[in-house]
């Protein structure tokens, strides 16, 4: 399929026009360059109940990831997850309850995990799906889990050790 | 002290600094446990390799047993 008249394929959906039910809206994005965290405030809202959140991951181990609000990371011991996982041929995984933090990699080489974040402006449990496939093929993962506490969130982090990492975050309208 | 970004999505402004000092402890914290996390997976895939070789099978014979 052509671009469209009047488009370029440079440009990004920044709102809905009308007579459009659904579509995933550019939010925001940024980049961190061996860096400790790249954090996005205020990209959260009562415009949007969910989020599609695209990395690219190239330097760093283990990242992983926090929600924020008023600027601050949030730090309590409220994020489960489960995840399963396939590495160098043997099935496995593990579930991480409490936790002050979601663990969404394990290892360094991730190509292009996606996230999806479902209420988390919300004052409510947020959700979150997570998915890796490491770019040498030896790891994929699949991480589910919530934030278990009713925060409402305007932001996250995603936090490491000399991590490069971009972010783009967008929100999912619906009709 | 590690670098820090972070972008406000309203004002598109972008900071970027280092951390401060309670920052870093926690950062320190996050490295500790995602290390101990890490090993842990690491000492688990080992401990099953191990029961692997001592009964002679395969990952792949273990999955048809196991139903994993």
């Amino acid at each position: 399929m052509g671009v469209p008249s009047g488009y370029t394929s440079a440009q990004v959906v920044q709102a809905v026009p009308t007579g459009i039910n659904s579509a995933l809206v550019f939010i925001t994005s940024g980049t961190v360059t061996l860096g400790s965290s790249l954090s996005f405030d205020n990209c959260f809202s009562a415009t949007y109940a969910n989020y599609y959140i695209q990395l690219t991951h190239t330097a760093g181990n283990n990242p992983a990831m926090r929600l924020r609000a008023g600027g601050s990371d949030i730090s309590l011991a409220n994020y489960d997850n489960n995840t399963p996982n396939y590495q160098t041929g043997a099935a496995g995984g593990s579930t991480n309850n409490s936790a002050t933090s979601w663990t969404i990699s394990n290892g360094t080489g991730y190509s292009a995990p996606q996230i999806f974040l479902g209420n988390p402006f919300a004052s409510t449990n947020t959700a979150i799906t997570s998915n890796f496939n490491r770019a040498d093929a030896s790891i994929w993962q699949v991480m589910g889990g919530r934030y278990n506490a009713t925060t409402s969130a305007d932001g996250f982090s995603i936090i490491g050790t000399s991590i490069t990492v971009t972010a783009r975050v967008y929100g999912i309208a619906n009709s | 002290m590690g670098k820090v970004v972070i972008v406000d999505a309203i004002t598109g402004e972008v900071v970027e600094r280092t951390q401060t000092v309670a920052e870093k402890t926690q950062s320190d914290k996050d490295k500790a446990e995602a290390e101990a996390q890490a090993e842990a997976l690491e000492a688990k895939a080992a401990a099953r390799q191990a029961v692997l070789d001592r009964l002679g099978l395969t990952e792949q014979e273990a999955q048809l047993l196991l139903g994993s």
